[in-house]
């Protein structure tokens, strides 16, 4: 196995890990990275394990605010539509 | 066609700038957890939260007559409300010190922690202490970083939307991007590598 920082094309590969991930690199310089996973277990693993990362924080996203916290809310809102009250 | 049953967000506007103020309640419901959501992750406590949460939607109901028709109340909401929490961040900053220590993100750079956790079957479940593992972190990440991350990935935008909420191009939105998701990733590859996940 080599070295990360020794490997120019890991380290071009690390540079557009982002896109390559968004599916946003040109064709060509995917196929060109995919030819070089296929040797390189670092980058493999950076990939997935990236990837993993993401999904996770992804189910962190909140879907509803707590029933208490949506009554201030509320309130909140009420007092400002209606002034006077 | 219009659907009564169910508006858009385009005729729920135009009825709460007609000052119907149910419209504006619908409108609430629809966006009121993913403000909350980006004013936890942003804010990191759910006092601060609380507080920017009715801040946003104050500031969004007088400022109805300014919004313009063409654009999208999920973007314009995702707007007010980052501008909000990024003035909180800049308040607060005067007065507290972060107690633990941001992290530099030119460590993730180059990935040191290239072990393949996501073969192993105990590191992919998703409990209580992951999720304090993963927060942790995403609060480690400058607010310039960590806002991009959860709008782009937590929140998944768009990176042209994420831009146009941040008043940034599309290339500084992918750098903020590459470098939090280098860095989150490394940590938690940290995580796993020193033992995290046994249960
Ligand atoms: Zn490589």
């Amino acid at each position: 196995m080599h070295d990360h920082k020794e490997c120019k094309e890991c380290m071009q590969f690390l540079a557009l890990l982002s896109d390559y991930q968004d599916g946003e690199l040109d064709l060509a310089l995917v196929g060109k990275f995919e030819v070089h996973m296929g040797d390189c277990e670092r980058c493999q693993a950076v990939v997935k394990t990236l990837r993993q990362t993401i999904v996770y924080y992804r189910t962190t996203r909140c879907t509803a605010v707590p029933r208490d916290v949506h009554s201030g809310l509320i309130t909140a809102l009420r007092a400002c539509m209606d002034p006077e009250d | 066609m219009t659907d009564h049953t169910n508006p858009t967000d385009t005729e729920l506007v135009a009825r709460a700038r007609a000052g119907d103020n149910d419209a504006f309640g619908l409108l609430v419901e629809r966006h009121e957890a993913n403000v909350y959501g980006l004013c936890i992750k942003m804010l990191r406590n759910p006092e601060d939260a609380e507080d920017c949460l009715q801040e946003v939607f104050v500031k969004a109901y007088k400022a109805l007559p300014s919004f313009r028709e063409e654009a999208r109340f999920s973007t314009w909401i995702y707007r007010i409300a980052t501008n909000a929490c990024l003035m909180r961040i800049r308040k607060k900053k005067l007065d507290t010190v972060s107690l633990d220590q941001p992290l530099e993100l030119g460590e993730a750079e180059i990935p040191r922690d290239v072990a393949d956790w996501t073969t192993d079957p105990a590191s992919m479940v998703m409990n209580e202490e992951l999720g304090g593992v993963l927060t942790k972190h995403i609060n480690a990440l400058p607010a310039n970083n960590r806002i991009v991350f959860v709008l782009r990935d937590v929140h998944g935008l768009s990176t042209e939307e994420t831009g146009d909420i941040l008043g940034l191009s599309v290339p500084a939105v992918k750098s903020r991007l590459h470098r939090a998701r280098l860095f989150l990733r490394e940590r938690l590859a940290h995580y796993y590598a020193s033992g995290g996940a046994v249960a």
